[in-house]
């Protein structure tokens, strides 16, 4: 017999297993190219601490989280205000790829509150975009895997500016299920593993 | 068994729950659930302690502040609680040290003994060896203010000054050096102080119970939420990892290790872990494991005592603090808040648990073998390299060169220069830069240094360019022999005072701004070549800086490349960036160095236009040119020549790394003032109208001997020169050794003083 819980998080996966993982598109000219280029040298800049693991913290303080149009070109980039959790998780995967690291793209579903969903809805509803990120007091949600070891990776939530960690199981603002994109990563890559958890890639995992 | 927990009496001692908090509290909330029926009996020594109103503690053993208590009574006091049976758990560093010296290893006593203090002693926490940590790179600060300063431009800022045993302070200057020394040195009446490393990274901790060597339980705490001076807020409790557990509890067995600790550590972007500190005590977060199903000390108790404790269920792997008011006791009221000293704008209370004066007392005492212990390893600053020795060397010649008939009569203040330090200064650096292959390299001369005409000389002499910032300076580069080819122009106002006066075509020019770059352009492209090179200075976004154009803003970097693009193609385009890696450190200058290059590639890529010319520098410290800079410029090329395929120049411009050993400061003393405690100040006919510079890193002092012969003063000491200003600032040197043989009118050089404090200088109290 599935809880009440566990059939929100199924009716979920359901409905965001169509997602794929936010890119940003580009032109092929100049435009897109400077937009690019100027991404690339300032995430190096920002290297403080010279450690190519170092989170791009800096990304968050560039750029405000909340909805957005898509699809997204890097010549619109570095004009724009705010970026949603997508465009935020594919920025940080392209500064970690262009230090040389490898990356996934991360899908999670997070739980918060149906208080909060219908704020986001409002807000999504105001600039005339679509909250169908939103289901029930479940979220879909995007950040960026980072290679560490041998499969091993750690998980990069830019619009939180923190390293996600799988400890924590249920309550607010927690991952509840999560999905690992390895497609296009040169070699075959069936699992990955983040912290004690070893997750199937391409593959919706229910963690908590 | 609750007969049983009646019989237990239980002390705990540190009970300072602020902010900043002991771990007395949190020990007594932890034994409560484990041990309902037992005593526990709270120990402070400050009716100010918070924690003495907490309301897990039965009884209050309240005490006199550490300076008032007579510590052979209070330790025979101690031993007669001890042999009735109860048990000690203390909450303080310096009480424990103190505890296992007097009361050596009684076993009621749950402290760590003496020998293992030893071990963890902060920086180099030489018990650690074996397990899978590092220890920050550390210097005590009782050598010399040059080899402090080397070890802070070696790390780069900030780093901490750190006490002996609480407090440290993020310093991210040389004056803030200076500055942190005194105070804490002040605090805690001792001169043991060191600086260290910052690690930038997550701070995580791990807390143990231990009993006679063997390893009770540990947890992993990472820090959830932090207060403003970094101390635990909230945290996430998990169990150690094996590749950390197992060497522990073997340091723990080494060590026979009695009670609670704790390990500070900081996890860095690479995963490392850095040691910072092993206290040996609980830490304050202890009820937080607790919480978590760890209770450690009801472990500890019960596995001294064998009474068993009460379990509890776990309520959550994490914790928070929150603010709570609790009715004070009635027997311990409030005291007034005291009325600050005079001069003190609001009330600060520092160290409720009296742990200053407790550091003080016990520097008489075997705890003091602790206490004073210098560290073991060191991870010393490079000394005596080859360079710098030969450097100092030439200095020692110089001054033994200086007449001291002439002395007598010398018309101080008055500047010393030194012929040989000078040539050997700009002989090697272009013996450094002699790179006959693409990219060349060329070093450059910054006129505002010290435009010297010695300087200028010399530079002229080995070939080096001219950086100029004003038209006047160019006029005077122009007037030691230097061509319009050998100039470089850069700054913000390089067309000051005359407007762009017709000149032949400099070397190169480097704008300062997007404005200036397009003017700059409009003129090439219909009046005058103005430059062979043409480039714009770059503002690196991580650094503060006035300078250059700021292309972390994505509106200024388009501007620049489509300026870049019009640059008409006979130019060669050079980008220029100028640090000094004083102010950051080195390891910081060479990632900006790393960071510019990629700048570069942005343009390249961008604009299509190969970047040809990269102007470098901005400040070298003399050591640093010679030993980091100058060793690697072969690196320098080939990193940049990967980065920019199409470079075939690069200037070096070193700054006063160049000059600041070549001169000297004389000045004569005008007064000694003597105190009973030893404290000698010396005023000087010097000025920091004479060393404007004087605060940004250390001068060598030299007192030339009235018979001949001269020492350098040496550093630490207690006494302090000032300037004949009457300004409160004029302070030219401070916690420096004064022989008491110096008289009025001997003379006092100040070395190191050839770059911007000569050449910033001003007249000032001359009427």
């Amino acid at each position: 017999m599935l809880s009440d819980a566990d059939k929100e998080l199924n009716s979920a996966v359901e409905k965001f297993s169509h997602f794929i993982p936010s890119i940003i598109l580009h032109h092929g000219k100049d435009c897109c190219v400077m937009a690019h280029e100027w991404f690339k040298a300032l995430d190096i800049s920002f290297l403080i601490d010279g450690s190519i693991y170092s989170a791009p913290s800096w990304i968050r303080s560039q750029w405000k989280w909340g909805g957005m149009d898509w699809p997204l070109f890097w010549c619109q980039v570095p004009d724009l205000k705010t970026l949603d959790c997508g465009a935020l998780a594919a920025l940080s995967c392209e500064a970690f790829r262009q230090r040389g690291l490898s990356v996934f793209s991360v899908q999670l579903i997070q739980r918060f509150s149906l208080h909060d969903a219908y704020h986001w809805d409002r807000k999504w509803a105001e600039k005339g975009l679509l909250s169908n990120w939103i289901s029930g007091s479940l979220v879909y949600h995007e950040a960026c895997a980072v290679l560490i070891g041998p499969n091993q990776v750690r998980v990069w939530d830019p619009t939180d500016n923190t390293w996600l960690r799988p400890s924590q199981c249920g309550g607010y603002a927690t991952t509840v299920a999560v999905r690992f994109v390895a497609e296009g990563y040169p070699a075959k890559i069936d699992v990955l593993k983040w912290e004690y958890l070893v997750i199937p890639s391409n593959t919706w995992i229910k963690i908590c | 068994m609750a007969k049983e927990q009646r019989r237990l009496v239980i002390y705990i001692s540190g009970l300072y729950s602020g902010p900043n908090p002991s771990p007395g509290v949190g020990i007594a909330r932890s034994l409560r659930a484990a041990y309902p029926n037992a005593t526990l009996v709270g120990v402070d020594y400050s009716n100010r302690s918070s924690g003495l109103h907490w309301v897990d503690f039965d009884e209050i053993w309240l005490q006199r502040p550490w300076d008032e208590l007579d510590l052979k009574e209070y330790a025979t006091q101690i031993k007669r609680i001890l042999k009735g049976g109860a048990l000690w758990i203390s909450g303080l560093d310096l009480e424990t040290i103190w505890l296992a010296d007097e009361l050596a290893e009684h076993p009621n006593l749950l402290v760590p003994p003496v020998s293992a203090l030893n071990q963890v002693k902060k920086p180099a926490i030489p018990a650690c060896e074996g397990m899978p940590v590092k220890i920050p790179p550390f210097i005590p600060t009782s050598v010399s203010e040059r080899d402090l300063y080397t070890f802070c431009r070696k790390h780069g800022w900030p780093v901490w000054v750190k006490g002996p045993w609480y407090q440290a302070r993020l310093v991210r200057s040389w004056r803030e050096v200076k500055a942190a020394c005194a105070e804490l040195a002040e605090t805690w009446a001792t001169s043991t102080l060191f600086l260290q490393k910052h690690i930038v990274g997550r701070e995580e901790s791990i807390a143990f119970a231990a009993y006679r060597g063997e390893l009770l339980d540990a947890v992993y705490m990472e820090k959830r939420d932090i207060t403003p001076e970094g101390k635990t807020w909230a945290g996430h409790i998990s169990r150690v990892p094996s590749d950390l557990l197992d060497p522990l509890r073997s340091v723990i067995q080494h060590l026979e290790w009695t009670g609670g600790a704790e390990l500070e550590m900081m996890r860095d972007g690479e995963g490392d872990l850095w040691l910072l500190e092993w206290n040996p005590r609980f830490p304050a977060w202890i009820h937080g494991s607790t919480i978590a199903g760890y209770n450690f000390p009801a472990l500890l108790v019960e596995r001294a005592t064998g009474i068993p404790y009460v379990t509890s269920e776990p309520q959550s792997p994490e914790f928070t603090r929150v603010v709570l008011e609790v009715p004070a006791r009635a027997e311990y009221p409030l005291p007034p808040l005291p009325e600050p000293h005079p001069g003190q704008s609001i009330l600060i209370l520092k160290h409720p648990s009296g742990m200053p004066t407790l550091a003080k007392r016990l520097r008489n005492t075997a705890a003091s073998i602790i206490i004073k212990r210098t560290p073991d390893t060191i991870e010393l600053v490079k000394k005596d390299d080859e360079s710098d020795t030969a450097l100092w060397n030439l200095i020692r010649v110089e001054i033994d060169r200086i007449d001291l008939k002439l002395s007598a009569k010398l018309d101080t203040p008055k500047w010393l220069f030194f012929e040989s330090v000078a040539y050997f200064l700009f002989e090697s650096m272009a013996r450094a830069s002699n790179q006959t292959t693409v990219p060349i390299v060329k070093a450059a001369y910054s006129v505002k240094t010290n435009p010297d005409a010695r300087f200028l000389d010399l530079a002229r002499q080995f070939g080096f360019l001219a950086e100029t910032i004003s038209q006047k300076e160019i006029d005077k580069a122009v007037s030691r022999g230097f061509t319009m080819e050998q100039i470089v122009l850069n700054g913000p106002g390089k067309w000051w005072p005359d407007g762009r006066r017709r000149r032949a075509p400099l070397h190169a020019l480097f704008c300062d701004s997007i404005e200036e770059f397009e003017n700059v352009l409009k003129v090439i492209q219909t009046d005058h070549p103005l430059s062979q090179i043409i480039g714009v200075r770059i503002r690196p976004p991580q650094i503060v800086s006035r300078f250059g154009i700021p292309v972390a803003s994505f509106d200024a970097f388009r501007k620049l490349v489509q300026l870049v693009k019009i640059l008409p193609s006979g130019y060669k385009l050079g980008i220029h960036f100028h640090i000094p890696s004083s102010e950051i450190g080195l390891q910081a200058w060479w990632r900006l160095f790393d960071s510019m290059l990629n700048w570069g590639k942005a343009i390249e890529a961008a604009s299509g236009r190969k970047i040809q010319v990269i102007d470098i520098g901005g400040g070298f410290f003399p050591e640093d040119l010679q030993m980091e800079i100058q060793t690697r410029i072969s690196h320098l090329r080939r990193s940049a020549l990967r980065a920019l395929p199409g470079l075939e120049e690069i200037i070096l411009e070193p700054g006063k790394a160049l000059t600041q050993p070549a001169m000297g400061l004389a000045t004569r003393v005008l007064e000694m003032r003597r105190s009973v405690s030893g404290t000698t100040e010396v005023v000087v006919d010097g000025s920091i109208a004479e060393l404007p510079d004087i605060w940004h890193y250390p001068h060598r002092v030299v007192w030339m001997r009235p018979e001949g012969s001269w020492k350098l003063l040496e550093q630490p000491g207690t006494s302090r020169i000032m300037g004949r200003l009457c300004m409160e600032g004029d302070i030219l040197a401070e916690n420096i050794n004064v022989p008491r043989e110096i008289r009025k009118g001997d003379i006092l050089i100040f070395l190191d003083s050839g770059s911007y404090d000569r050449s910033m200088s001003y007249a000032f109290g001359r009427g």
